[in-house]
């Protein structure tokens, strides 16, 4: 396989990636320029800090806890409002960096609201954030429902044409029963997962770390999790899949995409690596294709499901 | 050897001493082997449980001790302004890029929080033989921190509002004028970023090179929530200390906008 015959591009309906690694929501903020240095970095796509119809503050600190395996977080979905967002939106699109709002909320018509002022600003797609573990109401309430989940889907789905992914959360019993009401409400994809419900209390006060107590984990305990999920909805339906949780060097990636996923998304690791390391992935997956025979993405999507 | 991951746990220190410095401005004072390890500039997050955690610059870093200089204006900091000498407060860090040694002439000029980590790097200097002068800016006469300890080994020009103390004026138009008249390496500046702003023409106009402490809001201090930005720079990874081109890259937003606690867009306020 030579070199120039190999691509990392992902085409997916509605969406074409230059390469298949997304910035996962909630990382590094809500400003156009630090997103627009990520890009640079190499990522193929921004997904922006989950955004609600009307501004919202974050948690008071402390709002992030290192574990041995990885990361709590309980940042609070704070976030400026759609209206304000979407400049930010409009500043990536001038400029072709492929940007997807992830919008949460529990009531349709905040949704579809939220897509016309993005779909306007010139969103590349919009990632549903139907799966936070740590805000009430809002979150896996919400991804849990799938009549819900269907509606709000509908309601995204009634003002774009652009691909639509539902995420959804690692602990849901009816994480399947979301997926399928998701893809029948017309959602492009699914990613899989948000980050899962976790505490961390300090022995020497007694008390829970988090000002929330009760935050999302992510990072390197995440990942069996998130690509068990993965697998999982592979095996159910054919509807793309966006891999997420723990991806740290270009195995951790490349798992998820055996497991069923087309695309995959980064997170935590950028707290405890250089930017760089998003290249350095992209590298790493290029020369595994190289070793293993493979022109495209697409030629090793699930291939993990084989008997 | 640090080890990130360890430096990211809240780990509990002992205060060994709390030190009046001017006015209802406290010095505490604990020993931390990460922390004496730091750098002028740098800052850690301290954790006072059930109220909130919040990024304070090292103001003194010595091998056997450290201490951090809080101003109480908050709920938080008016929790640790009301320490006591035995009681407990957690840590994680030090975080961020700390102020850098380049020359032998020096100017550094500090008001406010963006006294501690000048302090440090004064310190540092003299031990190092080198010079500085140090124009300390305050409201009033009780907010020149740590003015007699400068004055031991710093040329100090002391800068008070309302002149109750030193020359009454700004920080920027005193340091405006000494930049014109010597030929300063480095100018160093911890206060108000509209102030800042000022002093970074004045070393402009002279091709000298700058290194300030910023200050945004401070959330997760690792690089992961994005809340300190500044233009494509994060606070807490890039900074605080930002050196001539990374200022000027970020000049839109520089001493005009931040961003508050929902991410939104707000002016940065004269003060």
């Amino acid at each position: 396989m030579s070199k120039e015959q190999l691509s990392l591009a992902v085409q997916l309906p509605e969406l074409t990636l230059r390469n298949p690694i997304i910035l996962a929501s909630g990382i590094l903020g809500h400003s156009a320029e630090v997103f627009e240095r990520i890009y640079e970095n190499g990522a193929a796509a921004v997904i922006g800090k989950s955004v609600s119809l009307l501004p919202r503050d974050a948690y008071k600190p402390p709002v992030v806890v290192e574990v041995p395996c990885g990361m709590l977080n309980a940042v609070g979905l704070g976030n400026p409002g759609a209206e304000a967002f979407a400049e930010e939106v409009k500043k990536l699109s001038v400029k072709k960096i492929p940007v997807f709002p992830s919008m949460f909320g529990s009531d349709p018509e905040d949704f579809e609201k939220m897509t016309v002022m993005f779909d306007s600003a010139g969103a590349t797609a919009f990632e549903l954030n139907l799966s936070c573990p740590h805000v009430k109401g809002v979150g896996t309430e919400v991804g849990q429902d799938p009549e819900l989940v269907g509606e709000i889907v509908a309601a995204v789905r009634r003002h774009t044409s652009k691909a639509i992914f539902a995420k959804v959360s690692p602990e849901s019993e009816t994480i399947l029963r979301t997926v399928k009401a998701a893809e029948r409400a017309g959602a492009t994809g699914i990613t899989a997962t948000n980050t899962i419900r976790a505490i961390s209390i300090d022995v020497e006060s007694g008390l829970p770390i988090l000002s929330n107590r009760y935050g999302g984990l992510s990072g390197e305990a995440l990942h069996p999790i998130a690509l068990r999920c993965v697998y999982e909805i592979a095996e159910h339906t054919r509807i793309p899949i966006i891999g997420c949780g723990g991806i740290a060097d270009w195995r951790t990636a490349v798992e998820f995409i055996l497991a069923g996923a087309s695309a995959v998304q980064v997170g935590t690791v950028l707290s405890n690596k250089p930017l760089g390391v998003i290249n350095e992935i992209l590298e790493g997956i290029r020369q595994y294709m190289e070793r293993k025979g493979y022109g495209r993405i697409s030629d090793f999507v699930g291939l993990a499901h084989r008997q | 050897m640090l080890d990130s991951h360890t430096a990211n746990r809240l780990r509990a220190v002992r205060i060994a001493e709390v030190k009046n410095e001017r006015g209802s401005v406290r010095s505490l004072y604990f020993m931390d082997e990460f922390a004496s390890q730091g750098l002028p500039g740098n800052f850690i997050m301290v954790w006072v449980p059930g109220v909130e955690e919040l990024p304070m610059n090292l103001s003194r870093i010595e091998k056997t001790y450290q201490s951090v200089t809080v101003w109480a204006y908050s709920t938080g900091t008016s929790a640790l302004c009301n320490m006591e000498e035995g009681d407990t407060i957690w840590i994680r860090g030090p975080y961020g890029v700390p102020y850098s040694i380049q020359g032998e002439k020096n100017l550094l000029i500090g008001s406010g929080s963006g006294l501690a980590p000048l302090f440090a790097l004064a310190k540092k200097m003299n031990a190092e033989k080198l010079s500085a002068t140090f124009v300390l800016q305050a409201k009033n006469k009780e907010g020149l921190i740590f003015k007699e300890e400068l004055s031991e080994f710093c040329n100090v020009v002391a800068v008070t509002s309302d002149g109750s103390e030193g020359t009454k004026g700004y920080a920027s138009h005193i340091a405006g004028t000494l930049i014109a008249r010597h030929d300063f390496d480095v100018i160093y500046a911890g206060l108000g970023e509209i102030e800042q702003k000022k002093i970074f023409e004045y070393a402009a106009k002279k091709l000298i090179p700058v290194q300030f402490g910023l200050e945004r809001l401070m959330l997760c201090a690792i690089g992961l929530c994005g809340s300190c930005s500044i233009g494509k720079y994060l606070v807490c990874k890039d900074g605080p200390v930002m050196k001539t081109e990374q200022i000027r890259e970020s000049f839109q937003e520089f001493g005009v906008f931040r961003r508050n606690r929902s991410g939104a867009i707000v002016p940065v306020k004269e003060y």
